[in-house]
């Protein structure tokens, strides 16, 4: 391939190792100049160790090469060396500082110039102006990043990627590493920002295109790189694709899960009432969202990353404040943003981020376990006693390891620290209980464990809201799964159709036909 | 391939063989830790008595040490619980200053009878308690910030009310009564720290409040997403240091029969130094009531042991200081995290 000379960007041989597990499997795949090459996958495919890789914070596995223009570099360069090397990145949140002003922004990517040791401002404010007339932006250099609007930001953030740096060894930008740019943007104007790019790729840039929004990959991209748990499915020409396509090459064939089985055996929970009543939700980037959960019935969360979903958890609970909307747990309405009131009202949240969220690290077992409801005898003091014996019986119970119940929780492995977590709500008996990431860095017998206890949980009554990133999770354990997209459930799939597999799907916007038909079929059989 | 990656690996792998190591010494320093105030305490105690034994091996003294330290061993309570929720009350001292000039003012010339004057001056620094309470847990000022102006706001109302001038004229002899009163020869003092610290200890060991305490200390965000009400629990507890300021305030105003502008302040350092240094045993790494009297003892009885030695009086804030930064280190070693 006589492209290869050329190549903005060229990386063969990838793989990178996390103690023991192999999160990138030699991954190899080169971006031509004035490209725009899409970096496609799912949840926990390795993208992000990927991008990680090449801007130097993670050091890749021995035999990897990072060619950039063509010139073969030393992988494991630090995260200050992509630039020099020419390669740019603008990372979902930006890097920009909202207090200081567009042109402190811009002096932080290509360096202060100095007189006499002090900031020449007026050369500065030039250079900013340089780079606000690369896309005609609206701006002034000296207006504050928190007065400039979500897109303009985005656009100085790789206008800012785009100015060279003045160094004796610095090289021209070969290649532009956009990850989910469009992430944070209003709908139309992704437009806005479709337009810079091809000013970008006019300069020879080759640009490396992260999103999962399939329909900007149409409209914007040339080729796409697709990986698979960590390994590359393969590069392909956008243009020879349809969407339906691309999103069986994302998605693999995957083997049907046994366990949905499991899930339609259980006894139908429709004749019970329902527990949780969400109308017309609205917060950030959920909109207008409703959904109803069933005591006793175990219900999925299927969406991308940044559809909403940990916020919809945070919604229910009290955690976040909603805009509009309500949220009825049995026959209580819970007012907006109290956690307390949804605590009284019998909901539980075990969160996604345990180490900040879930446990208080610095207190024991017991006293993680005991904090929503401590026991108290009538004088208003402690029941000592009684929090003994409870705090056993929940260690024998949910098997929490180690056994001591003085343990601090901050040692703890994390399987253990979310047994500890679980068993805080479960002990309290909560009519509705909602899982951000239940299982999410927990070994396999400890999440074999927590699936037990969810399960026993429902049968007595529980309602459970399970988010899951991992969709065989969801296969695995939910009667029925509610897909969040847009802001909204756009899709609702029930019984045989909870497969990882029609998850992907409907989180893609793609039609399942078969399970299509399944649906027919099950409303034919009640 | 059925194995699923995460697409935070570095978390799921944590710190590894190296955390564990750390991990272990530090269990080893824990527990070689948890009596060493009051192995320190004996150490000093029989080091002076052997040195001076005329002058510091009494039962004068004892009471004296005692005594005078009932009104720092109140106060440091009160830093404790403020550092419990993981907050810093600056103002502390300044309310203790404030308490001790009010009661003697309120009383002085018959103005109000002791008992009304007394309450009045707790009620003034329990307001106090509350303003700063609300600035931190409403109006979501760090707290440090808060009560620094606080601080100040309370030494120019002392200015203001007394003039700068110690106010002794007119004072009910009967203020001493307070600190005298010694039921079987035990200074009243003593009896007064012992309970208060006795309920400070059932408030934070014994009760679902103070369980809420060191659940906000510890993660804020942890004790609100599991219900707790975190901005009550920071307000009662500004409000709860402020009673304490106040009781300590009203016990020094009695020891010394008069209103004083110039105390309170310089009571704030020895007051964290000894909650630190008291977080360094008992509960090894958690800020606690019997560890903070230990300190409390433990510094005092080293201050008076090199006093009655002759050693110069720059001696006790070297020492105050000494020990706070001493405490603040060994504690960040044995909690395993920034304080």
């Amino acid at each position: 391939m006589n492209n290869e000379a050329r190549s903005a960007l060229q990386v063969s041989g990838l793989s990178k190792t996390f103690t023991g597990v192999r999160v990138l499997d030699g991954v190899s795949f080169d971006v031509f100049p004035g490209e725009v090459h899409a970096l496609l996958g799912q949840n926990g495919s390795g993208k992000s160790t990927l991008i990680k890789c090449l801007a130097g914070v993670y050091r890749p596995d021995h035999g990897a090469e990072i060619s950039i223009a063509g010139k073969p570099t030393r992988p494991g360069f630090p995260p200050s060396g992509a630039r020099q090397l020419g390669l740019a990145f603008v990372h979902q949140d930006l890097g920009l500082i909202p207090d200081m002003t567009v042109a402190e922004n811009l002096a932080l990517g290509v360096g202060f110039t100095t007189r006499g040791g002090l900031i020449s401002w007026r050369k500065q404010r030039s250079l900013a102006e340089q780079a606000i007339d690369i896309f005609d932006l609206a701006v002034r250099p000296d207006e504050l990043i928190r007065d400039v609007p979500v897109t303009m930001r985005t656009l100085l953030a790789i206008a800012r990627a785009l100015q060279t740096r003045t160094g004796p060894n610095s090289s021209e930008l070969a290649c532009l590493i956009l990850d989910e740019p469009t992430a944070s943007l209003p709908d139309n104007d992704a437009d806005i920002l479709f337009a810079a790019l091809d000013r970008v790729k006019a300069q020879g840039v080759g640009i490396v295109y992260v999103s999962h929004r399939l329909d900007e990959i149409f409209r914007i991209a040339d080729r796409a790189t697709v990986l698979r748990n960590g390994v590359k499915t393969g590069s392909y020409d956008i243009a020879a694709l349809d969407k339906r396509a691309l999103v069986e090459i994302i998605i693999g064939q995957k083997p049907p899960t046994t366990s949905s089985s499991a899930a339609t055996s259980r006894p139908s929970s429709a004749a019970l009432p329902d527990v949780l009543r969400v109308s017309n939700v609205s917060g950030i980037r959920i909109k207008d969202l409703s959904l109803t959960v069933r005591a006793g019935e175990i219900v999925g969360v299927a969406g991308l990353g940044g559809s909403g979903r940990s916020e919809l958890a945070r919604l229910i609970f009290g955690a976040q404040e909603r805009r509009s909307g309500t949220v009825q747990v049995a026959d209580t309405t819970l007012p907006a943003g109290s956690v307390s009131a949804a605590v009284e009202a019998g909901v539980g949240l075990v969160p996604e981020d345990r180490r900040r969220d879930g446990c208080v690290m610095s207190m024991t077992v017991t006293e993680n376990m005991t904090l929503v409801h401590p026991p108290t005898l009538t004088s208003g003091f402690l029941d000592l006693r009684r929090e003994k014996r409870k705090v056993r019986d929940s260690i024998l119970e949910f098997d929490i390891r180690p056994t001591d119940p003085n343990t601090v929780i901050g040692t703890m492995s994390g399987g253990n620290q979310q047994k500890v977590v679980l068993a805080k709500w479960l002990e309290v008996n909560p009519k509705l209980l909602i899982l951000d990431e239940p299982v999410q860095g927990v070994d396999i017998g400890a999440k074999a464990d927590i699936y037990r206890s969810l399960r026993s949980a429902s049968e007595q009554g529980t309602a459970l809201l399970m988010i899951d990133s991992d969709f065989d999770n969801l296969a695995e354990l939910c009667d029925r799964v509610l897909v969040i997209r847009d802001g909204h459930v756009a899709e609702e799939l029930v019984g045989a159709q909870v497969t990882s597999a029609a998850m992907s799907r409907a989180t893609f916007g793609i039609a399942d036909t078969h399970s299509m038909l399944t649906t027919e079929f099950d409303e034919g059989d009640r | 391939m059925t194995q699923h990656v995460t697409d935070k690996p570095q978390v799921a792998s944590g710190p590894a063989p190296a955390g564990a190591a750390i991990q272990s010494n530090r269990a080893i320093a824990v527990s070689a830790s948890r009596f060493g105030l009051p192995v320190l305490l004996i150490i000093l105690i029989v080091i002076f008595s052997v040195l001076a034994p005329q002058t510091f091996a009494t039962v004068t003294n004892l009471r004296t040490v005692l005594s005078t330290q009932s009104v720092l061993a109140v106060l440091a309570l009160a830093a404790m619980m403020t550092l419990v929720i993981g907050e810093f009350d600056l103002s502390l001292g300044a309310q203790m200053g404030l308490s001790a000039l009010l009661f003697p003012g309120l009383a002085a010339n018959g103005t109000l009878p002791l008992p009304v004057a007394l309450i009045c001056a707790i009620l003034a620094t329990t307001l106090v308690g509350l303003i700063n309470g609300i600035l931190v847990a409403k109006l979501k000022i760090n707290s440090f910030i808060a009560t620094i102006g606080m601080a100040a706001l309370l030494s120019a109302a002392v200015l203001a009310y007394s003039g700068g001038n110690t106010i002794y004229a007119g004072v009910p002899p009967s203020l001493l009564s307070i600190a005298a009163f010694a039921p079987l020869g035990i200074p009243g003092p003593i009896i007064y720290v012992a309970v208060i610290a006795l309920v400070v200890w059932l408030l934070l060991q014994r009760t679902p409040f103070g369980r809420w305490m060191a659940a906000v200390g510890g993660s804020r965000d942890a004790a609100k997403l599991s219900g707790i009400n975190t901005d009550r629990v920071t307000v009662v507890t500004f409000t709860l240091a402020g009673v304490l300021c106040g009781i300590s305030g009203v016990l020094l105003a009695s020891q010394l029969g008069s209103g004083n502008p110039a105390v309170g302040p310089g009571q704030l350092l020895p007051a964290f130094a000894a909650a630190f240094l008291g977080a360094t045993s008992f509960r090894v790494g958690q800020f606690n009531v019997w560890g903070t009297i230990f300190a409390v003892l433990t510094i005092a009885t080293g201050v008076a042991g090199l006093n009655l030695l002759g050693l110069p009086s720059w001696v006790e804030p070297a020492f105050n200081g000494l020990a706070l930064i001493v405490a603040v280190t060994a504690t960040r070693y044995l909690r395993g995290k920034p304080l």
